[in-house]
């Protein structure tokens, strides 16, 4: 149990997140669903190389790599659905940042295979801006649909949730000992894991209430 | 030693999911507050629509009344003008037909007559020019050269309607409120302004709309008149804000006054 909330868990959410996208691209298209769509199906697989191999280098640059690609294809989601110019530069000035970062980071020697907890949490946190930015326009933006009835709302919360947590987790997790280490990475899965159910929950939801009408 | 170790790591371990469950909740919590807020701004904001839908309604149907009310203050004034001397006349002339003298007599007939066509053809071209008729079936262009055609027809100014650019589609609802606001516009200039001409220009482009009226006449304080109790400007400025336009008003005293009505597209 203990091995599968360390290696497995993690790829099975990612999978999970995959099926409400799934079931939102049948009812209408949308760029930013297409692209995070495709996103956590590949992130299924890489993940599960990156956790079940044995080499230790390969799996800090697939994770190192997974968190740069992670940014980029959060932040282009994020601007497909930030409504106003403020708000998508806001997310395109961070992205850029990241950028710069990971170039840094890549150039410079055995970074690759480091544990860059620092640009991790920068990452964690930028995400977490970037819902917060959502919640801000969800507040002062008011239409007819109910807040609950939008994809959207569901899956942001979800990423709060996760990220949020992930940017104190990763604060601590250099810097203890492999035992707990071990512990706070399950914790994480499980924490990705619930978020994937809530968004999955609230897809479901949505066409629930979509067929009751 | 081992054992205690194994003991602080599981405290570790318990102590951290403790707290990061209780972070969790805290964040849960601040999205379901979230969308409490969020459902009680839509509450208001679902409220305020529906009272904005409702004084559009009313406004509408005030204008349409108010136009028809021109309409019928139209037609009574032909009828008493215009009509009723043209009938007056002919009355006149058949009641001193003199049947002794053919040719005085004849004469007499082809006036009646003529007077007889023009009184045929004023009827004809009165019931064209109802206002609202003339809204229905040739639009806000048609409804606007009719007033046009009125102010020319009392002889008391030239007035003159310009195009730049074609009427671009208006929704019905909106072209009666414009039409009325162009109505109250031409009807304050003829009462108020002492002017001899009125010109009206449409000027079209990609993103609006505007329909600008001008007059020659004495002009007015713009201040002054915003801030006086009167309704007239007030009426004008709410019912261009119900359409979401513009209006613009320029005037000083002694240099005519310049109304303008502004749709964005």
């Amino acid at each position: 149990m203990k091995e599968f909330l360390k290696d497995g868990l993690e790829s099975l959410a990612y999978f999970i997140y995959a099926i409400p996208l799934f079931l939102m691209l049948k009812g209408e298209k949308s760029k930013g669903k297409e692209v995070l769509f495709i996103y956590y199906v590949a992130s299924v697989f890489f993940i599960l190389i990156a956790c079940y191999t044995t080499d230790v280098n390969l799996n800090r640059i697939i994770y190192n790599a997974f968190f740069f690609f992670t940014i980029c294809i959060l932040s282009y989601y994020f601007i497909q659905i930030l409504l106003g110019k403020t708000r998508k530069n806001i997310v395109r000035t961070l992205f850029l940042i990241h950028l710069v970062v990971f170039t840094i980071i890549s150039f410079k020697s055995q970074q690759l295979l480091a544990i860059n907890k620092h640009f991790y949490a920068f990452t964690y946190l930028t995400i977490v801006l970037y819902a917060l930015i959502y919640f801000e326009q969800v507040l002062t933006n008011i239409t007819e649909l109910n807040i609950l009835h939008q994809f959207d709302f569901w899956l942001v919360s979800g990423y709060l949730l996760y990220y949020l947590s992930c940017f104190f987790i990763i604060l601590f997790y250099a810097n203890v000992d492999e035992k707990l280490r071990s512990t706070l990475w399950s914790l994480q899965n499980f924490i990705l894991f619930m978020s994937s159910v809530l968004t999955l929950s609230g897809a479901l939801w949505i066409k629930y209430k979509k067929k009751s009408y | 030693m081992d054992k205690i170790q194994k003991e602080i790591l599981l405290i570790t371990e318990l102590t951290s999911i403790f707290i990061i469950t209780i972070f969790l909740l805290i964040v849960a919590t601040g999205i379901i507050m979230l969308v409490l807020v969020h459902q009680k701004k839509q509450i208001q904001y679902l409220s305020d629509k529906e009272h904005l839908k409702l004084q559009f309604s009313q406004t509408l149907l005030q204008s349409q009344i108010e136009i028809q009310e021109q309409t019928l203050l139209h037609i009574s004034r032909e009828l008493h003008d215009n009509l009723g001397h043209s009938a007056s006349l002919i009355k006149i002339y058949l009641n001193t037909l003199s049947l002794t003298d053919t040719g005085k007599a004849l004469a007499k007939i082809e006036d009646t007559k003529d007077l007889t066509r023009k009184l045929i053809s004023d009827i004809k071209s009165l019931s064209v020019s109802m206002g609202t008729d003339l809204l229905a079936q040739g639009g806000l262009n048609a409804a606007i050269e009719g007033e046009v055609e009125r102010l020319n027809k009392s002889g008391q100014f030239t007035a003159s309607y310009s195009q730049q650019g074609s009427m671009p589609f208006i929704e019905n609802d909106k072209a009666i409120i414009i039409y009325r606001m162009v109505q109250e516009v031409l009807n304050n200039m003829v009462k108020h302004s002492h002017a001899n001409h009125i010109s009206i220009n449409l000027s079209v482009t990609e993103k609006s709309f505007t329909l600008a009226t001008l007059d020659n006449g004495i002009g007015f304080n713009v201040e002054e008149k915003v801030n006086a109790t009167g309704a007239g400007l007030r009426n004008l400025n709410s019912r261009a804000l119900l359409i979401n336009a513009q209006l613009h008003i320029q005037s000083t005293p002694g240099n005519g006054t310049n109304i303008s009505i502004t749709l964005p597209l």
